[in-house]
């Protein structure tokens, strides 16, 4: 933009010079032509002179002949000599007259020839006064008056005036030519004039507009200019890093938002003044002067002074300093852009980081995280030195590359467990503990040491709930055995024989284990087969038994609808029965999500949920503190949906139906009951009570499929509790299920396989 | 309104559902405006018009009732594949399925199923919910409108 301003200045500025030329130019010309119309006027004066003098001298010559010829005259007539004495000083003055006219018409042949006939009239005339005075004079008054008488002498004056006429005509005639060509001149001067200045009107007028327009782009640029301006601005203080910008003497000519609000001061205080007054002086002396100077001088600039200071406004900061010198288009003045970037938090974060790290690496067991490539980022002091590594051997390596099976140990399987265990905290996110592993370490000479280690391996899950990294965490067992080794020696074979055997079925275990998980998976398989394949044909049974009633109603007997409704009806309970199995199987996978649950409250409102099915029975509830344990809220809410929907169902006869819900903390277990008045059961049936679809009642009597308290039981059971039931044919039943008292281990998953047989 | 002249697409492979399914809709007079293709790999003909259905007239159905498990491409295949293609993602896909797993629901909503219903047992109860999802998807919704 400012490059397309700068081109039009110039572009303008050679217009101006174009029409400053032309306008001299002109003016040149108009002087020059001036200057020769004045020449031509003087000309025509002159000749206006000269013809006057020519004029002049003929008169003269005339007047003075004319006189000589009166006094000749009257001489004749009156004989007085005094008149003689006029007669010399008119011949002069007539000869004067002619030697002046012959130097006038010294350049006009004509006019010479004419002045020389005159000339020669003249000399003849005053001969023959001469020859008439000399008569007069000698022969007496009477010859010289018959001579005079001849008119000789009046002739000769007639002849001079011819001559003096045509003199004077053509003079005249020269005058009126020349007179006429200065006029034509003038007026051509004129024109000319005229025309120049009229020209140099308009030169002037686009001269004039040329600025204006120039003027115009000047203050468009210069808008412009002033736009761009305020958009830097508007740029510099949105940036969010704080910025300064210094003139020579260290003073602040600019600073930008960001950097008011991160010393909390305002541009009064900052603008206009010198960087070492900032902040109540705590810039001085400057962090950066040296580094400033050299910016300006030597056109240096500087990244990243870190400088820590303690401000009056902004508190302990440490901040990054960075410079460069500004250039500034139309700006001469030199100046320093001061950036400044507030590191403190982040700092504060490395140091917390580093401090963690420390903690991490200090921590008294054996730990290594890696990452899912299963290269080692961070390991304790203490498994260094188990392993008899160093840090910076290992950190960014590979687990298997560092840590290799012992080539002299065919039977080594620690890298192939190791990574089978690591496999598989990657693919389901969750611990792993492993059997205790034989894998030998190699020292530094490169010999291999026999060692056993017992290792579990935790995932940490980012928010996406993805691995992140693998804490393998390990115990050094080594010393255990080696202990054993240094008892007496008639117990080594006993001492060895066990050993062997721990070992031997910690990895049947794990074999063991490996089965399990294959098992689980194929359930899993099994049950979205059951769940996707078997209700399908269900509910194509119940599906063509229901068009079959309604397209065939009318053909249809009693007894045939009869039959297709038992159909209908038995495909409906298998749908039942099977949705029932899926929710079976699905408890004992489901993931335990433990917390503290309070049971009292989880009573109450199950309690609340079967009101439903309450209203209008009379119901008398024996509501006990029931206390908080540890478990899974949901599942347990399940056990206590189960069991008062059952209490509900089997003293629905009764009026009033009691139930009553109680706790009794015994040692190590705290048992909790539901009790009601129903319809009770004949305890020599108790062991099928907790049976997958085992009923003791028809169907008739009481709905249900059977599943409800083998729900019960497997979930007290992933508690690790136990579920009894005690009761009595028209008198009631109980139904026990004891919790382990504090936070007791939960039972894991895959120990509770389920079984469908 | 175009919604008459658009189709609902039924992805099943079992005849028997198929014909449960129109039953339903024949009940609100939904059933001639069903169009059917017996597995994942014959809806993305049906839908990009290509194979048995390339001389196919009409634009996207108003919905898509897709079955989870299907010979050759399953239905989560075909909703993968719908919801990434930016000229079908906006076609309404109600997963109609027996599978009630949450691994399925999960994988479901998470490529962007518009809806989950598990298959009753139920006849009465199926025809129920196939007869509101019909009503819901064709007469009732406003679909997305098509060039």
């Amino acid at each position: 933009m400012e490059q397309a301003v700068r081109k039009s200045a110039r572009g303008s500025a050679t217009t101006s010079w174009l029409f400053a030329g032309c306008i001299f130019v002109l003016i040149l010309l108009g002087a020059v032509f001036a200057y020769w119309i004045a020449g031509r006027t003087l000309e025509t004066l002159r000749m206006v002179d000269h013809t006057r003098q020519v004029r002049l001298e003929l008169e003269q010559v005339l007047v003075s002949i004319v006189n000589t010829e009166t006094a000749l005259r009257g001489f004749q007539l009156s004989g007085e000599d005094g008149l003689i004495e006029s007669l010399e000083p008119n011949e002069q003055s007539a000869r004067d007259a002619v030697r002046a006219l012959r130097e006038l018409t010294q350049k006009d042949a004509e006019q010479q020839e004419r002045l020389e006939r005159l000339n020669a009239m003249v000399e003849e005339k005053i001969a023959f006064s001469h020859e008439t005075l000399r008569v007069r004079n000698e022969e007496g008054a009477d010859a010289g008056l018959a001579l005079f008488r001849t008119f000789k002498g009046e002739r000769m004056m007639n002849e001079m005036r011819t001559i003096i006429r045509s003199m004077e005509d053509t003079e005249d005639e020269l005058l009126k030519v020349r007179s006429e060509a200065a006029r034509r001149a003038s007026n051509v001067a004129l024109g000319v004039v005229t025309g120049g200045s009229a020209l140099v009107l308009i030169l002037l007028a686009l001269a004039g507009w040329t600025m204006r327009r120039e003027l115009e782009a000047r203050h468009h640029a210069a808008r412009v200019q002033a736009g761009a301006r305020a958009y830097a601005e508007s740029i510099v203080d949105t940036v969010r890093q704080p910025l300064l910008v210094l003139n020579r003497d260290m003073r602040v000519e600019r600073a930008n938002r960001s950097f008011y609000q991160l010393f909390r001061t305002k541009p009064e205080d900052t603008e206009q003044r010198l960087l070492s007054d900032l902040g109540g002086g705590k810039w001085s002396p400057p962090p950066i002067g040296p580094a400033l100077a050299e910016v300006l001088t030597l056109d240096k600039p500087f990244d990243n002074i870190e400088w820590e200071a303690d401000l009056p406004e902004a508190g302990r900061r440490v901040m990054r300093l960075s410079g460069s010198k500004l250039s500034r288009p139309g700006n001469p003045t030199e100046a320093v852009l001061l950036a400044i970037e507030d590191v403190t938090e982040q700092k504060r974060a490395e140091q917390i980081h580093l401090q963690f790290r420390a903690l991490f690496e200090s921590l008294p067991g054996l730990y290594v995280v890696l990452k899912p490539d299963l290269t080692i980022v961070a390991v304790s002091d203490a498994y260094l030195k188990a392993t008899m590594t160093k840090r910076d051997a290992i950190l960014g390596r590979g687990l298997f590359e560092v840590f290799p099976d012992n080539p002299d140990d065919p039977a080594a399987t620690g890298t192939a467990n190791l990574r089978a265990s690591l496999n598989r905290v990657l693919q389901d996110g969750k611990a792993d503990t492993m059997a205790i592993q034989k894998y030998d370490v190699r020292r530094t000479d490169g010999v291999f040491e026999e060692r056993y280690w017992s290792p579990v391996n935790s995932p940490v899950l980012n928010p996406k709930r993805q691995v992140e990294y693998i804490i393998h965490r390990v115990e050094d067992v080594t010393d255990f055995v080696k202990k054993r080794e240094q008892m007496p020696g008639d117990e080594n074979a006993a001492r060895d024989r066990m050993e062997s055997e721990i070992f031997r079925s910690t990895q049947e275990v794990h074999a063991a284990n490996q089965q399990l998980r294959a098992l689980n998976a194929e359930l899993e398989a099994f049950s979205y087969s059951v769940s996707h394949d078997l209700r399908a044909p269900l509910r194509h049974i119940d599906g063509f038994a229901d068009m079959l009633t309604l397209h065939s109603r009318e053909k249809l007997d009693d007894k045939g609808r009869r039959y297709l409704k038992t159909i209908s009806d038995s495909a409906k309970r298998m749908g039942t029965l099977i949705d029932d199995l899926l929710v079976f199987s699905r408890m004992g996978r489901a993931e335990m999500r433990r917390s503290q649950v309070d049971l009292d409250a989880l009573a109450r409102e199950v309690i609340h949920e079967m009101e439903g099915e309450t209203r209008g029975r009379n119901v008398v509830w024996k509501h006990g503190a029931l206390p908080m344990v540890a478990g899974d809220a949901a599942l347990l809410r399940q056990v206590f949906v189960n069991l008062i929907a059952n209490a509900l169902k089997y003293s629905r006869p009764r009026d009033p139906a009691i139930i009553e819900i109680s706790c009794v903390e015994g040692p190590g277990e705290k048992v909790i009951s539901v009790r009601d008045n129903g319809v009770g059961f004949d305890m020599a049936y108790s062991h099928k009570l907790f049976g997958v679809f085992q009923r003791l009642h028809r169907a008739e009597e009481f709905e249900g499929t059977g599943i409800g308290l083998a729900n019960v039981s497997r979930i007290v059971a992933r508690h690790g509790g136990r579920v009894w039931a005690e009761g009595k044919v028209g008198e009631g039943a109980s139904i026990h299920f004891s919790l382990p008292a504090g936070t007791a281990p939960l039972a894991n998953a895959s120990s509770t396989t389920p079984s469908l047989s | 309104m175009t919604a008459h002249v658009k189709k609902i697409l039924l992805v099943e492979d079992s005849e028997h559902d198929i014909e449960l399914t129109i039953a339903a809709l024949d009940g609100h007079h939904l059933a001639n405006k069903v169009d059917v293709a017996r597995d994942g790999a014959e809806a993305l003909d049906y839908l990009y018009k290509r194979g048995a259905f390339a001389g196919r007239a009409e634009g996207p159905p108003v919905v898509v009732l897709l079955d989870l498990k299907m010979p050759r491409v399953d239905g989560l295949e075909v909703l993968r594949q719908m919801k990434s293609d930016p000229d079908l993602k906006s076609v309404p896909v109600v997963m109609l399925t027996s599978s009630r797993e949450e691994q399925d629901l999960v994988r479901s909503y998470e490529l962007g199923v518009n809806a989950y219903v598990v298959k009753p047992v139920n006849f009465q109860q199926f025809v129920e919910s196939v007869k509101q999802l019909g009503c819901f998807w064709a007469l009732v919704n406003e679909p997305p409108p098509f060039p």
